[in-house]
């Protein structure tokens, strides 16, 4: 992913009565058949955890991130271990067995910055407490500027089978103007790297839309990533949110606002060339070779249970999400007292679960399975949202065939005008 | 009940910002009849959009005991006129209520048109005016050069002119004298049956509607049985009371007095103002004179952004009226807009507060269509019909005429702006009738043109090609044959029946490509392109494209973190909320106002 997390909001720490509470809560408070939540915990759950800290902060984040010193990090890993065999026990005692999981994913912050053996300790804390598959993705993020030979063989014999780097871009100046620490030299030479030590499943994200980025840089960074051929890629289009550097000089105008249609334009180019490379644009951001899909971002997209553990982190089991506390500290404290650290916790209806597994399960490029969706929840999409859909395909956004619902290629470009029918 | 020789009804007359209200204060404190501490700034203004307005709206009244040099106690009445044209009937019947009226003019403004057109009333009722020139303390008070203005308008001597300065209380207690030694006491007979003039009245939840009248002759008293003679409805009085101005009960009115009378009367449309109240047993032979039923002159649709929320509209619009009957409403159904309301009000300012009142105090969310005046349409067949929306309007192959209201509108002005008022008002197909210096430096313009043209942007342009300078008030006169055409928006093919207009045929070449233009930047970018065409019948006269969206979509997965999708979704499904779908284009509020801001 990059980078991860929302920072704005307080932190929300339960106090112990509310503990007993939630714990309760968390264990018996089954919203609705048993069935189908036995029919939701059949599917792999997955597993995310938050290293937070960077380097620097970049342009355009808003994530949540900290600083990192070697202190924080001993006691934040430490703090990890903790919360992984809280939420093991848990579970063993919620299904009797442990949670089976198929992904593990670690996402920052920068997960790269930190020791290959304290993500070798995390690895083994998830292997006790966890039921992971012989063949489970585990997945690092990687800032080209944090990369060394040694950490990367360090990587791979800890289990991590996947690299997810963070190019952002092939052009020095764009870096430079993201506040990105590193160089198109160090993301060619990471991606080397990865390749001699044996890693045969990359992954790239780039960002389009800069600010002065024109249609002609888009194309460079475009054609250096796929010539990286890379197993994967992450192209997002910039989202300029409240709380980076990057809107706050767009908002004093040091920087000119992106234009909405040259983005446009460089979305198409992305789904042309990835295509006429052989890749599968299977989410709205994301190209797969031969089906090398993030298995751990599918869960996301297919309404599958992932718990996430480190301060910031997103859970889900199907009744509820939650997230975790968010400032580092804070974080710790908590799981020294209780192991965990929930911070904000929501509720989810048959009906919240039924809208956001459509609008995350519409961001995959096959859709939605509306005889599987009939029976998940019991909703006739065709039917409900006839008006609304008839609509968006005659705009050209949404297609029906062979009973599955699907964004079509400029549907992607205007998703949120989709969705915005199923909240 | 008190001698009338020792009564005196007065009002104030004076443009917006010369000091009307802060006048009436000091007088309510000079005579004690409210102490510092309760004077909450500007008390008559009651309603808080009056406040904040600055302007009265109602009229109000209020009794004040004042003991003068003379050694004697004498009763004064100081009844409020609403400071606004839209409501110049309401302005006639306060001013038939008094014998004099202060005419306070600003010592550096001078005289406005709106002083001059209520002035004209006064006269026209033969109050005595008493000249008191205010703000003399500013430092660009010219005191004689206002005098002089005064007598060369008005024709009103200023020698005993009285200057004051309302604000820092200097000669307030001039003007209680004056009152009382120069406006004549009323002329009623205390014997005679009775005979009151109603010239205001509100809802008040307990005791239902309360009338404000001034007693011509006889006397009333409660549990007298009264009848309000035109509309020829009986009631029996509960309880008489004054203003003071908290109310008090009394005993009795009599001649020459102003008060106020309950009789569990249920809404305010059963009480018109100017009807005449007598006693039903003991009738007056002769109604007071001068009444007339209000006509609304100008209508708008009024309608609620989201649809379902019609009822709610009727319910407010049923309880507005129980306070102001002068608005009147019906059922109307738009293609465009769905279900709503075609609303009469008396005129621009009419219409903002009773769409302001709806949205702050029912919480209501309204598009209101361009206003329109009542046109008087003769079909080839010899009919006559009055239409009050352009949808109205019959096929133009069947239309032999239309005639609109005319009206004869007095600006005063600096000189040095008539130039571009010329130009403003010949654009606004307005005729000269009179140009008049009245001082060196002032202007006296009078003009005939439609009720239609000052309906668009006419204040704004007024004002600010005389940097504010230029005061502009206006009569009806009556109805004239125009070059009308209705003009069509269409919206991605589809009419807009709420934005079509009633123009003439002059002007709707430029105001059709104006219009789009302005639409264009309005309406945001949608899922697909959208024309937007300005037509006359068939033809197309003006045409704009929206471009299709470039991109809405969150890129990034954010580690899981769907709640924040959510949010974002529902963010934007909310601003989607306040935009009126109209086919499968979504148009925002404003754009349904845009054709009174647009400039031809």
């Amino acid at each position: 992913m990059g980078e991860c997390w929302s920072s704005s909001g307080d932190d929300f720490i339960l106090n112990r009565s509310s503990h007993r509470e939630f714990l309760h809560c968390l264990l018996s408070g089954f919203r609705y058949s048993i069935l189908r939540y036995n029919h939701f915990v059949s599917k792999q759950a997955g597993l995310y955890i938050h290293i937070p800290f960077c380097a620097r902060k970049c342009a355009y984040c808003n994530f949540n991130t900290t600083d990192f010193f070697d202190d924080l990090a001993d006691n934040y890993i430490r703090a990890l271990e903790t919360e992984i065999v809280f939420w093991g026990a848990r579970l063993v005692e919620e299904l009797s067995k442990k949670l089976s999981i198929d992904t593990i994913y670690f996402g920052g912050g920068t997960p790269s910055i930190v020791e290959a053996g304290q993500l070798a300790r995390i690895i083994a804390a998830c292997q006790s407490a966890f039921d992971v598959s012989r063949d489970a993705e585990i997945t690092v993020e990687i800032n080209p500027s944090t990369f060394s030979r040694q950490k990367i063989e360090g990587w791979r014999d800890a289990g991590i089978n996947r690299a997810s780097v963070g190019v952002q871009s092939f052009l020095d100046r764009e870096l430079v103007s993201l506040s990105r620490t590193h160089t198109a030299a160090d993301a060619r030479q990471t991606v080397d790297a990865l390749r001699e030590a044996g890693f045969a499943n990359i992954s790239l994200d780039l960002i389009a839309g800069l600010p002065h980025q024109t249609l002609k840089d888009w194309e460079f960074n475009l054609c250096e990533a796929l010539r990286l051929r890379p197993e994967h890629l992450s192209l997002y289009l910039l989202e300029i949110k409240e709380g980076t550097q990057l809107y706050a000089e767009i908002k004093r105008n040091r920087q000119p606002r992106p234009d909405d249609d040259l983005a446009a334009e460089m979305y198409r180019m992305i789904s042309k060339a990835t295509g006429g490379e052989g890749y599968e644009h299977y989410e709205i951001s994301n190209f797969a070779l031969d089906h090398l899909r993030s298995r751990h971002n599918m869960k996301y997209w297919t309404d599958a249970p992932f718990y996430g553990m480190g301060c910031g982190a997103h859970s889900y089991d199907g009744r509820a999400r939650w997230v975790n506390i968010l400032r580092t500290e804070s974080y710790i404290d908590s799981i020294a007292g209780n192991g965990f650290a929930i911070g904000e916790r929501r509720e989810l209806s048959l009906e919240d679960r039924a809208s956001e597994a459509l609008f995350m399960g519409l961001r995959l490029r096959e859709g939605i399975d509306l005889a599987a969706f009939r029976r998940e929840f019991s909703i006739d999409v065709a039917d409900r949202y006839r008006d609304e859909l008839e609509n968006l395909a005659e705009a050209g956004l949404v297609e029906m065939r062979d009973d599955r619902l699907r964004l079509t290629l400029e549907g992607m470009l205007l998703s949120n005008e989709v969705f915005v029918n199923f909240v | 009940m008190t001698d009338s020789s020792l009564i005196r009804n007065f009002s104030i007359i004076a443009h917006i910002d010369h000091g009307k209200s802060t006048l009436a204060d000091r007088l309510l404190e000079k005579t004690g009849a409210l102490s510092e501490r309760e004077m909450s700034e500007q008390v008559l203004d009651a309603m808080d959009l009056e406040r904040e307005r600055g302007i009265t709206i109602k009229a109000h009244a209020v009794r004040l005991n004042y003991l003068a040099r003379d050694g004697q106690t004498y009763l004064l009445n100081l009844i409020d006129t609403p400071g606004h044209v839209d409501f110049s009937y309401e302005v006639s019947r306060s001013l038939s209520a008094c014998e004099g009226a202060l005419l306070v003019v600003d010592a550096s403004q001078g005289v406005e048109a709106q002083t001059l057109a209520n002035t004209y009333l006064a006269l026209d009722h033969n109050l005595h005016l008493i000249p008191v020139i205010n703000k003399i303390d500013l430092p660009g008070a010219e005191p004689d050069r206002v005098k002089e203005e005064i007598e060369h308008t008005i024709g009103l001597e200023t020698d005993n002119a009285l200057l004051i300065s309302a604000k820092m209380g200097t000669g307030v207690e001039d003007v209680l004298e004056a009152i009382v030694r120069e406006v004549p006491p009323p002329a009623g007979q205390q014997a005679a049956p009775l005979k009151a003039l109603i010239f205001d009245s509100w809802f008040d939840s307990y005791r239902g509607v309360v009338v404000l009248m001034r007693v011509i002759d006889g006397v009333i008293r409660p549990g007298m049985r009264v009848l309000l003679m035109d509309a020829e409805k009986e009631y029996l009085v509960d309880a008489l009371g004054v203003l003071t101005p908290k109310p008090r009960e009394i005993d009795s009115l009599g001649a020459g007095e102003v008060g106020f009378f309950t009789a569990s009367i249920k809404t305010v449309a059963d009480v018109e103002i100017g009807d005449t109240v007598t006693e039903a047993a003991r009738q007056t032979q002769t109604p007071f004179p001068g009444f007339k039923r209000i006509k609304p002159m100008v209508f708008a649709g009024l309608y609620p952004i989201e649809s379902n929320r019609y009822e709610e509209l009727r319910d407010a619009l049923d309880k507005l009226r129980l306070n102001d009957s002068s608005f009147f409403y019906e059922p109307e159904a738009s293609a465009a807009l769905g279900f709503g309301f075609r609303c009469g009000f008396l005129g621009l300012l009419h219409m903002e507060i009773v769409q302001e009142r709806l949205e702050r105090e029912f919480d209501l969310e309204l598009i209101t269509t361009a206003p329109n005046v009542r046109y008087r349409v003769t079909t080839t067949s010899g009919e006559v019909m009055e239409l009050d929306s352009p949808s109205k309007l019959p096929d133009p192959g069947k239309i032999e005429r239309i005639e609109e209201p005319i009206i004869r509108a007095m600006i005063m002005t600096n000189d040095e702006y008539v130039g571009p008022l010329f130009a403003l008002l010949e654009e606004k197909r307005g005729t000269q009738m009179g140009f008049e210096y009245l001082t060196p430096k002032r202007v006296l313009l009078t003009y005939e043109l439609p009720l239609a043209e000052i309906m668009l942007d006419f204040y704004d342009r007024l004002k600010s090609l005389s940097r504010g300078y230029a005061s502009f008030d206006y009569e009806l006169t009556g109805y004239r044959e125009g070059k009308l055409v209705k003009l069509d928006i269409l919206v991605a093919g589809e009419q807009v029946d709420a934005l079509s207009l009633i123009i003439h045929n002059e002007t709707a070449y430029a105001r059709g490509r104006a219009l789009v233009e302005r639409m264009r930047q309005l309406i945001p970018r949608q899922m697909f392109e959208v024309a937007i065409q300005a037509a006359i019948g068939n033809k197309v006269i003006a045409r704009e494209t929206i471009k299709a969206m470039g991109k809405n979509v969150i890129a990034k997965c954010y580690g899981g973190d769907i709640t924040r999708k959510r949010k974002l979704l529902e963010k934007q499904k909310e601003g989607k909320k306040r935009m009126k779908r109209v086919g499968r284009v979504e148009i925002p509020q404003e754009a349904f106002l845009a054709v009174l801001k647009v400039k031809e």
